[in-house]
């Protein structure tokens, strides 16, 4: 399910930018109370992740969503959210060479 | 003799972005709150801004000025994360840190002992402000490892000399300001260039004739109090240099002094349901961080733009103190149909100030009516902090 959001400009060709929310399987490392996402599924394609450049948390009520900045192998950039409650991912954003 | 450092971050909200994708890097971007024709830019990088564009700037603008800008919806979120590492940081240099905003704080170096610094009775003033290079510069480093951020400080005797210090040179910025320095530097710029001092108030001052900081300096004050009350003297103070508010360490707390929020609509809206809507939900949010932050208001200000950015702002005091958005929503209605004509508008926000702590101010309502509702805000409000604001909307705010 893509809610997709082309931002302005996109049609120039120049860039992408998409607001995006479709579940996603993440392999993931849980260790020493640390969250390391190292790869995911999405749209039948594995993205390996090669770089986090960053980490925030969002609270909504008692639960809490993390959230992932990441730098593909192939130097696209996502942003993935995993729900402490519901124990899933989600593809939140991406940005891609247009 | 004080040593007050302001810190501010270079670009912040657009420097996150940067910093999390670093394909962003070089390129003109712009982060708005909402990234649609309508919104505005709340933050561009330093490769957008010789295009002219630059914060608070309608995006539509920002698009005329630079088409291929790269424009990112904003995630207030991650900027507050980042943000408490900074503050995490600074507080490893001194205790005495006080935040300003998301992207600026106050540091007080008076009492912290650092290699270099003169001794407490060395009388050359500027030698004192000047010690705190090395210190300012290790901060920057500091700043930058922890978060991949650029930073810039003005170093001042006193807040505002340093929040102006901070604006001289950017990004990457280091400025030592003694009052002498301050002075020499704004006293021949225009008195627009002084914080705290807009475009109206520079408008009044021109017609006094008062054009410059040095100008303003030199006004006698009994005139200008005459002419802006107390911030007739605030305003010459600033112009002076003078200024002898503390630096607020973040473990005291910084007393709030109002909260809001406003929206810009989708379109330009005159159906007054539409509108009445969303000042329900706007009153909603407010009340609800009023009774987060343990607060009562006593007066509700209404704030609405039209579709030719002409801002009207009104308020009204109440008769006691409040913390239920009925309440907000009703006064803020009321000062809504009581000063708008009609037109289509653009922007709607609610906010309020008088704030007074809450604790012990509660008294039992005469009303019975009054105390159910109590009650009933106060089950939404357990219900929102398990389970999230979006768990209860109230049926008005619905489309």
């Amino acid at each position: 399910m893509l809610h997709a959001r082309s931002f302005p400009s996109a049609s120039d060709g120049y860039f992408m930018i998409e607001s995006i929310h479709d579940p996603i399987e993440v392999i993931t490392m849980f260790s020493g109370g640390t969250i390391r996402p190292i790869r995911f599924r999405w749209k039948n394609r594995t993205v390996k992740i090669a770089k986090v450049t960053g980490d925030w948390v969002r609270h909504e009520g008692q639960n809490k969503h993390h959230y992932f900045a990441l730098l593909a192998d192939n130097a696209d950039y996502y942003e993935i959210c995993y729900n402490v409650k519901e124990l899933t991912w989600q593809l939140t954003r991406v940005w891609m060479e247009g | 003799m004080r040593v007050v450092m302001h810190i501010d971050m270079d670009a912040f909200f657009a420097s996150v972005e940067e910093k999390m994708n670093p394909g962003l890097k070089g390129r003109p971007l712009c982060v708005g709150g909402e990234i649609t024709r309508r919104g505005v830019v709340s933050s561009a990088n330093y490769a957008a801004r010789p295009f002219g564009i630059k914060a608070g700037m309608p995006i539509a603008e920002a698009r005329r000025l630079c088409p291929h800008a790269v424009f990112v919806e904003g995630d207030p979120q991650k900027y507050v994360h980042l943000s408490l590492q900074i503050l995490d940081t600074l507080k490893s240099f001194t205790p005495a840190v006080e935040p300003f905003s998301i992207d600026e704080a106050f540091l007080d170096l008076t009492q912290v002992p650092y290699a270099g610094k003169p001794r407490p009775e060395e009388r050359d003033l500027a030698a004192v402000v000047d010690s705190a290079i090395p210190v300012a510069r290790a901060i920057q480093r500091a700043v930058m490892r922890r978060t991949g951020l650029c930073a810039t400080i003005g170093i001042a005797p006193n807040k505002y000399i340093a929040k102006m210090a901070s604006g001289v040179q950017k990004p990457r910025g280091l400025t030592v300001l003694t009052v002498e320095r301050y002075r020499a530097t704004f006293w021949p710029r225009g008195v627009e260039e002084l914080w705290g001092v807009g475009e109206k108030t520079r408008e009044a001052l021109a017609a006094l004739g008062i054009r410059t900081a040095g100008q303003l300096a030199k006004f006698p004050r009994e005139l200008l109090t005459y002419h802006f009350g107390l911030n007739g003297d605030h305003m010459r103070s600033a112009a002076l240099g003078e200024d002898d508010s503390p630096v607020v360490p973040y473990y005291e707390g910084v007393p709030v002094k109002s909260m809001g929020h406003e929206v810009t609509l989708p379109e330009d809206v005159c159906d007054r349901d539409a509108i009445g809507s969303q000042l329900l939900r706007l009153s909603d949010m407010v009340g609800r961080r009023l009774r987060q932050d343990g607060y009562l208001c006593r007066i509700v200000a209404v704030k609405f733009r039209d579709a030719r950015f002409r801002t009207t702002i009104r308020q009204r005091a109440l008769p006691s103190l409040i913390d239920g958005e009925h309440a907000i929503y009703k006064t803020a209605s009321a000062l809504l149909d009581g000063n708008w004509d009609g037109k289509p508008l653009r922007l709607i926000g609610v906010s309020v100030s008088g704030l007074a702590a809450a604790a012990g101010l509660h008294q039992r309502s005469l009303f019975e009516e009054d105390e159910h509702r109590r009650k009933m805000v106060a089950v939404v409000d357990s219900l929102r902090d398990r389970f999230g604001d979006g768990a209860l909307v109230k049926a008005g705010v619905l489309p």
